[in-house]
Protein backbone atom coordinates (compact mmCIF):
# COMPACT_ATOMS: atom_id res chain seq x y z
CA UNK A 1 0.00 0.00 0.00
CA UNK A 2 1.58 3.41 -0.79
CA UNK A 3 1.13 5.86 1.36
CA UNK A 4 3.51 8.82 0.37
CA UNK A 5 2.55 10.70 -2.73
CA UNK A 6 4.16 13.75 -4.25
CA UNK A 7 1.96 16.67 -3.18
CA UNK A 8 -0.34 18.19 -5.66
CA UNK A 9 2.16 20.92 -6.73
CA UNK A 10 4.67 18.67 -8.15
CA UNK A 11 1.53 16.15 -9.82
CA UNK A 12 0.35 19.84 -11.26
CA UNK A 13 3.74 20.89 -12.66
CA UNK A 14 4.15 17.51 -14.66
CA UNK A 15 0.44 17.59 -15.67
CA UNK A 16 1.21 20.88 -16.99
CA UNK A 17 4.83 20.04 -18.83
CA UNK A 18 6.18 22.93 -16.38
CA UNK A 19 8.18 20.01 -14.34
CA UNK A 20 11.96 19.96 -15.56
CA UNK A 21 12.99 16.20 -17.16
CA UNK A 22 14.40 14.86 -13.43
CA UNK A 23 11.25 15.94 -11.41
CA UNK A 24 9.11 14.73 -14.18
CA UNK A 25 10.83 11.50 -14.32
CA UNK A 26 10.68 10.42 -10.89
CA UNK A 27 6.55 11.67 -10.90
CA UNK A 28 6.23 9.58 -13.86
CA UNK A 29 7.76 6.40 -12.58
CA UNK A 30 5.89 6.75 -8.88
CA UNK A 31 2.70 6.86 -11.04
CA UNK A 32 3.39 4.21 -13.17
CA UNK A 33 3.00 2.34 -9.60
CA UNK A 34 -0.04 4.55 -8.38
CA UNK A 35 -3.38 4.60 -9.48
CA UNK A 36 -4.37 7.22 -7.38
CA UNK A 37 -1.85 9.41 -8.49
CA UNK A 38 -2.24 8.27 -12.32
CA UNK A 39 -5.83 9.57 -11.87
CA UNK A 40 -5.74 12.64 -10.59
CA UNK A 41 -2.87 13.38 -13.34
CA UNK A 42 -5.53 12.14 -15.69
CA UNK A 43 -7.89 14.71 -14.03
CA UNK A 44 -5.74 17.49 -14.08
CA UNK A 45 -4.74 16.49 -17.76
CA UNK A 46 -8.47 16.95 -18.61
CA UNK A 47 -8.81 20.68 -17.26
CA UNK A 48 -5.75 21.36 -19.58
CA UNK A 49 -7.80 19.81 -22.82
CA UNK A 50 -11.02 21.70 -21.61
CA UNK A 51 -8.42 25.09 -21.75
CA UNK A 52 -7.38 24.03 -24.93
CA UNK A 53 -10.83 23.84 -26.55
CA UNK A 54 -11.53 27.20 -25.16
CA UNK A 55 -8.50 28.77 -25.66
CA UNK A 56 -7.47 31.67 -27.79
CA UNK A 57 -6.90 31.06 -31.38
CA UNK A 58 -4.12 32.02 -33.77
CA UNK A 59 -3.77 33.29 -37.22
CA UNK A 60 -3.49 29.39 -39.42
CA UNK A 61 -1.81 30.30 -42.64
CA UNK A 62 -3.26 29.05 -46.04
CA UNK A 63 -0.41 27.02 -47.19
CA UNK A 64 -0.36 24.85 -43.52
CA UNK A 65 -2.65 22.08 -44.30
CA UNK A 66 -1.61 21.44 -47.93
CA UNK A 67 1.54 21.05 -46.47
CA UNK A 68 0.97 18.62 -43.53
CA UNK A 69 -1.47 16.52 -45.83
CA UNK A 70 1.97 16.17 -48.19
CA UNK A 71 3.49 15.12 -44.97
CA UNK A 72 1.39 12.62 -44.01
CA UNK A 73 2.76 10.09 -46.04
CA UNK A 74 6.11 10.64 -44.83
CA UNK A 75 7.78 7.60 -42.90
CA UNK A 76 7.26 8.10 -39.38
CA UNK A 77 11.07 7.80 -37.31
CA UNK A 78 11.38 4.33 -36.25
CA UNK A 79 12.44 4.79 -32.40
CA UNK A 80 15.53 2.49 -31.42
CA UNK A 81 13.88 -0.76 -30.28
CA UNK A 82 13.80 -1.35 -26.48
CA UNK A 83 16.69 -3.53 -25.35
CA UNK A 84 15.17 -6.88 -23.85
CA UNK A 85 14.90 -6.43 -19.51
CA UNK A 86 15.56 -8.66 -17.84
CA UNK A 87 13.40 -10.13 -14.75
CA UNK A 88 14.95 -7.84 -12.10
CA UNK A 89 14.96 -4.61 -13.97
CA UNK A 90 11.41 -5.10 -14.91
CA UNK A 91 10.46 -5.73 -11.26
CA UNK A 92 12.68 -2.67 -10.16
CA UNK A 93 12.25 -0.16 -12.63
CA UNK A 94 8.72 0.94 -13.73
CA UNK A 95 8.59 1.74 -17.27
CA UNK A 96 9.42 5.14 -17.62
CA UNK A 97 12.60 4.81 -15.51
CA UNK A 98 13.50 1.74 -17.56
CA UNK A 99 12.90 3.45 -21.05
CA UNK A 100 14.89 6.56 -19.77
CA UNK A 101 17.99 4.05 -18.66
CA UNK A 102 17.62 2.00 -21.20
CA UNK A 103 19.71 -0.95 -19.95
CA UNK A 104 19.57 -3.26 -17.26
CA UNK A 105 20.23 -3.15 -13.92
CA UNK A 106 23.16 -5.69 -14.38
CA UNK A 107 24.81 -2.90 -16.54
CA UNK A 108 24.49 0.21 -14.88
CA UNK A 109 28.02 1.25 -13.03
CA UNK A 110 27.49 1.62 -8.92
CA UNK A 111 30.14 3.72 -7.89
CA UNK A 112 30.68 3.81 -4.30
CA UNK A 113 31.68 7.88 -3.37
CA UNK A 114 30.86 8.54 0.07
CA UNK A 115 30.67 5.57 2.17
CA UNK A 116 26.80 5.93 2.91
CA UNK A 117 25.65 4.00 -0.21
CA UNK A 118 26.32 2.88 -3.83
CA UNK A 119 25.05 5.20 -6.86
CA UNK A 120 24.74 5.59 -10.42
CA UNK A 121 24.05 8.77 -11.81
CA UNK A 122 20.95 9.38 -14.32
CA UNK A 123 21.82 11.36 -17.51
CA UNK A 124 19.45 13.79 -17.86
CA UNK A 125 19.18 16.85 -20.61
CA UNK A 126 17.94 19.40 -18.06
CA UNK A 127 19.83 21.84 -16.02
CA UNK A 128 20.11 22.33 -12.64
CA UNK A 129 18.94 19.21 -11.24
CA UNK A 130 20.85 15.77 -10.78
CA UNK A 131 19.51 11.88 -10.78
CA UNK A 132 20.42 9.24 -9.19
CA UNK A 133 19.77 5.81 -8.28
CA UNK A 134 20.87 4.86 -4.68
CA UNK A 135 21.04 1.44 -3.06
CA UNK A 136 21.70 1.38 0.34
CA UNK A 137 22.82 -1.83 2.35
CA UNK A 138 19.83 -2.83 5.56
CA UNK A 139 20.75 -1.06 8.71
CA UNK A 140 22.60 1.91 6.95
CA UNK A 141 22.16 4.81 8.43
CA UNK A 142 22.69 8.34 6.69
CA UNK A 143 23.76 10.93 8.50
CA UNK A 144 21.38 13.98 9.33
CA UNK A 145 21.65 16.12 6.50
CA UNK A 146 20.24 19.30 4.79
CA UNK A 147 18.59 20.18 1.68
CA UNK A 148 19.28 23.76 0.08
CA UNK A 149 16.86 22.80 -3.12
CA UNK A 150 14.11 20.30 -3.07
CA UNK A 151 14.86 16.27 -2.85
CA UNK A 152 12.61 14.40 -4.74
CA UNK A 153 13.28 10.18 -3.15
CA UNK A 154 11.00 7.24 -5.07
CA UNK A 155 11.73 3.89 -3.16
CA UNK A 156 11.97 1.38 -5.77
CA UNK A 157 12.20 -1.47 -3.48
CA UNK A 158 12.92 -2.14 0.17
CA UNK A 159 12.69 1.03 2.48
CA UNK A 160 13.59 3.40 5.07
CA UNK A 161 12.19 5.49 7.63
CA UNK A 162 12.93 9.38 8.78
CA UNK A 163 11.37 11.68 10.52
CA UNK A 164 8.54 12.19 8.23
CA UNK A 165 7.35 8.39 8.46
CA UNK A 166 8.10 4.83 6.74
CA UNK A 167 8.39 4.67 3.14
CA UNK A 168 8.40 1.31 1.18
CA UNK A 169 8.47 0.67 -2.52
CA UNK A 170 6.39 2.86 -4.50
CA UNK A 171 6.55 5.79 -1.55
CA UNK A 172 7.26 8.98 -2.27
CA UNK A 173 9.22 11.55 0.05
CA UNK A 174 9.54 15.10 -0.68
CA UNK A 175 12.23 17.35 1.12
CA UNK A 176 11.55 20.95 0.71
CA UNK A 177 14.86 23.59 1.11
CA UNK A 178 16.38 23.71 4.78
CA UNK A 179 14.28 20.46 5.91
CA UNK A 180 16.80 17.99 7.56
CA UNK A 181 16.10 14.07 7.80
CA UNK A 182 18.18 11.33 9.13
CA UNK A 183 17.05 8.14 7.64
CA UNK A 184 17.58 4.84 8.34
CA UNK A 185 17.37 1.62 6.23
CA UNK A 186 15.26 -0.74 8.54
CA UNK A 187 13.95 -2.57 5.96
CA UNK A 188 16.09 -6.32 5.62
CA UNK A 189 16.26 -5.67 1.68
CA UNK A 190 17.82 -2.62 2.11
CA UNK A 191 16.94 0.29 0.51
CA UNK A 192 17.10 1.40 -3.78
CA UNK A 193 15.54 4.42 -5.09
CA UNK A 194 15.78 7.06 -7.71
CA UNK A 195 16.95 10.70 -6.13
CA UNK A 196 15.99 13.82 -7.71
CA UNK A 197 17.95 16.91 -6.76
CA UNK A 198 17.88 20.12 -7.67
CA UNK A 199 20.28 21.69 -4.86
CA UNK A 200 23.25 20.90 -2.92
CA UNK A 201 22.56 18.23 -0.24
CA UNK A 202 25.01 18.73 3.06
CA UNK A 203 25.99 17.07 6.06
CA UNK A 204 25.47 19.25 9.50
CA UNK A 205 29.29 19.74 8.82
CA UNK A 206 28.73 21.24 5.40
CA UNK A 207 30.09 18.24 3.83
CA UNK A 208 28.56 17.36 0.25
CA UNK A 209 26.65 13.99 0.69
CA UNK A 210 25.86 13.88 -3.20
CA UNK A 211 29.66 13.56 -4.94
CA UNK A 212 30.13 15.72 -7.77
CA UNK A 213 28.00 19.20 -6.58
CA UNK A 214 29.16 21.58 -9.74
CA UNK A 215 26.71 20.78 -11.69
CA UNK A 216 24.55 23.43 -9.76
CA UNK B 1 -17.67 20.12 -32.06
CA UNK B 2 -18.45 17.60 -29.15
CA UNK B 3 -16.10 14.90 -27.71
CA UNK B 4 -18.31 12.25 -29.68
CA UNK B 5 -17.78 14.21 -32.86
CA UNK B 6 -13.97 14.57 -32.71
CA UNK B 7 -14.10 10.96 -31.37
CA UNK B 8 -15.23 9.43 -34.37
CA UNK B 9 -13.02 12.31 -36.85
CA UNK B 10 -10.19 10.03 -34.87
CA UNK B 11 -11.64 6.47 -35.21
CA UNK B 12 -12.00 7.22 -39.15
CA UNK B 13 -8.17 8.56 -39.50
CA UNK B 14 -7.20 5.02 -37.26
CA UNK B 15 -9.71 3.04 -39.34
CA UNK B 16 -9.01 3.85 -43.03
CA UNK B 17 -6.48 6.96 -42.96
CA UNK B 18 -8.90 9.63 -44.05
CA UNK B 19 -7.91 12.50 -45.28
CA UNK B 20 -11.28 14.35 -45.01
CA UNK B 21 -11.40 13.45 -41.19
CA UNK B 22 -7.74 14.43 -40.59
CA UNK B 23 -8.63 17.83 -42.71
CA UNK B 24 -11.82 18.60 -39.91
CA UNK B 25 -9.84 17.54 -37.02
CA UNK B 26 -6.70 20.55 -38.26
CA UNK B 27 -9.66 23.18 -39.02
CA UNK B 28 -10.92 22.45 -35.39
CA UNK B 29 -7.90 22.33 -33.70
CA UNK B 30 -4.83 23.63 -35.66
CA UNK B 31 -5.83 27.74 -34.66
CA UNK B 32 -6.18 26.53 -30.88
CA UNK B 33 -2.95 25.00 -31.17
CA UNK B 34 -1.21 27.74 -32.91
CA UNK B 35 -3.11 30.16 -29.67
CA UNK B 36 -1.23 28.19 -27.87
CA UNK B 37 2.32 27.59 -28.73
CA UNK B 38 2.03 32.10 -29.48
CA UNK B 39 1.26 32.20 -25.82
CA UNK B 40 4.09 30.22 -24.32
CA UNK B 41 5.91 32.88 -26.60
CA UNK B 42 7.44 30.68 -29.71
CA UNK B 43 7.50 32.87 -32.56
CA UNK B 44 5.13 32.54 -35.56
CA UNK B 45 7.42 30.02 -37.38
CA UNK B 46 8.29 27.62 -34.18
CA UNK B 47 4.31 27.51 -33.68
CA UNK B 48 3.63 26.52 -37.03
CA UNK B 49 6.23 23.34 -36.34
CA UNK B 50 4.61 22.56 -33.39
CA UNK B 51 0.86 23.01 -34.77
CA UNK B 52 2.16 20.58 -37.87
CA UNK B 53 4.32 18.08 -35.50
CA UNK B 54 1.42 17.76 -33.11
CA UNK B 55 -0.91 17.29 -35.76
CA UNK B 56 1.25 14.46 -37.46
CA UNK B 57 1.48 12.78 -34.36
CA UNK B 58 -2.11 12.93 -33.69
CA UNK B 59 -2.36 11.49 -37.80
CA UNK B 60 0.19 8.60 -37.01
CA UNK B 61 -0.76 7.51 -33.20
CA UNK B 62 -4.22 7.53 -33.81
CA UNK B 63 -4.94 3.73 -33.46
CA UNK B 64 -3.39 4.37 -29.96
CA UNK B 65 -6.15 6.80 -28.89
CA UNK B 66 -8.32 4.94 -26.24
CA UNK B 67 -11.70 6.85 -25.69
CA UNK B 68 -12.09 5.22 -21.85
CA UNK B 69 -8.98 6.90 -21.02
CA UNK B 70 -9.24 10.15 -22.65
CA UNK B 71 -11.46 13.05 -23.94
CA UNK B 72 -9.76 14.13 -27.70
CA UNK B 73 -8.87 17.74 -26.36
CA UNK B 74 -6.89 16.22 -23.23
CA UNK B 75 -5.37 13.24 -25.54
CA UNK B 76 -4.14 16.54 -28.26
CA UNK B 77 -3.23 18.62 -24.83
CA UNK B 78 -0.77 15.97 -23.71
CA UNK B 79 0.35 15.58 -26.87
CA UNK B 80 0.86 19.16 -27.71
CA UNK B 81 2.31 19.61 -24.10
CA UNK B 82 5.59 17.05 -24.88
CA UNK B 83 6.07 18.23 -28.70
CA UNK B 84 6.38 21.85 -27.13
CA UNK B 85 9.02 20.78 -24.42
CA UNK B 86 10.97 18.03 -27.02
CA UNK B 87 11.27 21.52 -29.45
CA UNK B 88 11.75 24.48 -26.95
CA UNK B 89 13.03 22.76 -23.98
CA UNK B 90 15.25 19.73 -26.29
CA UNK B 91 13.74 17.38 -23.72
CA UNK B 92 11.88 14.37 -23.88
CA UNK B 93 9.25 14.40 -21.12
CA UNK B 94 9.33 10.82 -19.22
CA UNK B 95 5.93 9.78 -20.27
CA UNK B 96 3.54 6.65 -18.76
CA UNK B 97 1.83 4.78 -21.40
CA UNK B 98 -1.47 3.40 -21.38
CA UNK B 99 -0.53 -0.46 -21.35
CA UNK B 100 2.06 0.26 -18.56
CA UNK B 101 -1.15 1.04 -16.38
CA UNK B 102 -0.86 -3.39 -16.02
CA UNK B 103 1.73 -2.71 -14.01
CA UNK B 104 0.19 -0.85 -11.23
CA UNK B 105 -0.83 -3.59 -8.20
CA UNK B 106 -4.62 -3.92 -7.78
CA UNK B 107 -4.67 -2.72 -4.07
CA UNK B 108 -3.26 0.53 -5.94
CA UNK B 109 -6.08 1.11 -8.51
CA UNK B 110 -8.38 4.13 -7.98
CA UNK B 111 -12.21 3.21 -7.35
CA UNK B 112 -13.44 5.84 -9.52
CA UNK B 113 -11.68 5.98 -13.59
CA UNK B 114 -10.47 8.69 -15.18
CA UNK B 115 -12.38 11.54 -16.27
CA UNK B 116 -12.68 10.68 -19.61
CA UNK B 117 -16.35 11.13 -20.77
CA UNK B 118 -18.09 13.18 -22.80
CA UNK B 119 -20.51 14.33 -19.86
CA UNK B 120 -17.88 14.67 -17.53
CA UNK B 121 -15.98 16.93 -20.01
CA UNK B 122 -18.95 19.06 -20.54
CA UNK B 123 -19.61 19.79 -16.88
CA UNK B 124 -15.56 21.09 -16.60
CA UNK B 125 -16.45 23.33 -19.26
CA UNK B 126 -19.02 24.67 -17.79
CA UNK B 127 -17.49 24.83 -14.13
CA UNK B 128 -14.76 26.23 -15.87
CA UNK B 129 -16.70 29.07 -16.88
CA UNK B 130 -17.21 29.73 -13.54
CA UNK B 131 -13.95 30.07 -12.31
CA UNK B 132 -13.22 33.43 -10.83
CA UNK B 133 -11.08 35.75 -13.18
CA UNK B 134 -8.01 35.35 -10.97
CA UNK B 135 -9.02 31.77 -10.83
CA UNK B 136 -8.85 31.58 -14.46
CA UNK B 137 -5.53 33.80 -14.97
CA UNK B 138 -3.36 31.30 -12.97
CA UNK B 139 -4.49 28.06 -14.38
CA UNK B 140 -3.96 29.69 -17.70
CA UNK B 141 -0.11 30.67 -17.01
CA UNK B 142 0.06 27.28 -15.75
CA UNK B 143 -1.24 25.28 -18.49
CA UNK B 144 -0.22 27.70 -21.60
CA UNK B 145 2.55 28.61 -20.29
CA UNK B 146 4.02 25.55 -18.45
CA UNK B 147 5.04 27.84 -15.64
CA UNK B 148 5.75 26.35 -12.23
CA UNK B 149 3.56 27.45 -9.08
CA UNK B 150 7.04 30.02 -8.35
CA UNK B 151 7.43 31.42 -11.82
CA UNK B 152 3.57 32.50 -11.94
CA UNK B 153 4.01 33.97 -8.16
CA UNK B 154 7.64 35.73 -9.24
CA UNK B 155 5.83 36.85 -12.69
CA UNK B 156 2.34 38.40 -10.94
CA UNK B 157 4.33 39.68 -8.04
CA UNK B 158 2.27 37.62 -5.51
CA UNK B 159 2.88 35.59 -2.65
CA UNK B 160 3.82 31.92 -3.38
CA UNK B 161 0.93 31.15 -1.30
CA UNK B 162 -1.49 33.09 -2.88
CA UNK B 163 -0.78 31.72 -6.24
CA UNK B 164 -1.39 27.83 -4.56
CA UNK B 165 -4.40 28.57 -3.05
CA UNK B 166 -5.88 29.96 -6.03
CA UNK B 167 -4.92 27.01 -7.87
CA UNK B 168 -6.36 24.85 -4.89
CA UNK B 169 -9.36 26.68 -5.05
CA UNK B 170 -9.52 26.32 -8.57
CA UNK B 171 -9.17 22.91 -8.84
CA UNK B 172 -11.87 21.83 -5.54
CA UNK B 173 -13.99 24.34 -7.77
CA UNK B 174 -13.65 22.19 -10.92
CA UNK B 175 -13.97 18.87 -8.79
CA UNK B 176 -10.08 17.73 -10.10
CA UNK B 177 -8.98 17.11 -6.31
CA UNK B 178 -9.00 13.61 -5.05
CA UNK B 179 -11.92 13.67 -2.79
CA UNK B 180 -10.10 13.47 0.65
CA UNK B 181 -7.03 15.65 -1.04
CA UNK B 182 -3.55 15.17 -0.82
CA UNK B 183 -0.50 16.86 1.22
Amino acid sequence: MIRHHPPLELLMEYATGAAQQGAALVVATHIARCGSCAAEVGRLEAAGGVLLHAAGTGPVGDHLLPALLERLDEPALVPEPEPHFDAETLRLFPAPLRRHLGCNLAELDWRRTTGFFEEVVVGLSSQGEKALLLKLQPGCPVPPHSHIGHELILVLDGGYSDEYGRYNRGDFGTLCPGEVHNPIVDDDNGCFCLVVVDGPVKLLDGTDIISDPSWI
Amino acid sequence: MTNDQLRSLIEAIAAHRDRGAFAELFHHFAPRLMGFGLRRGADAATAEELVQETMLAVWRKAGTFDATRATVSTWIFTIVRNKRIDMLRRQTYPEVDLEEAAEIPSGERPADGDLANSQDEVALQDAMRTLPAEQLEVLQKAYFEDKTHRAIADEMKLPLGTVKSRIRLALARLRLLLPEGQV
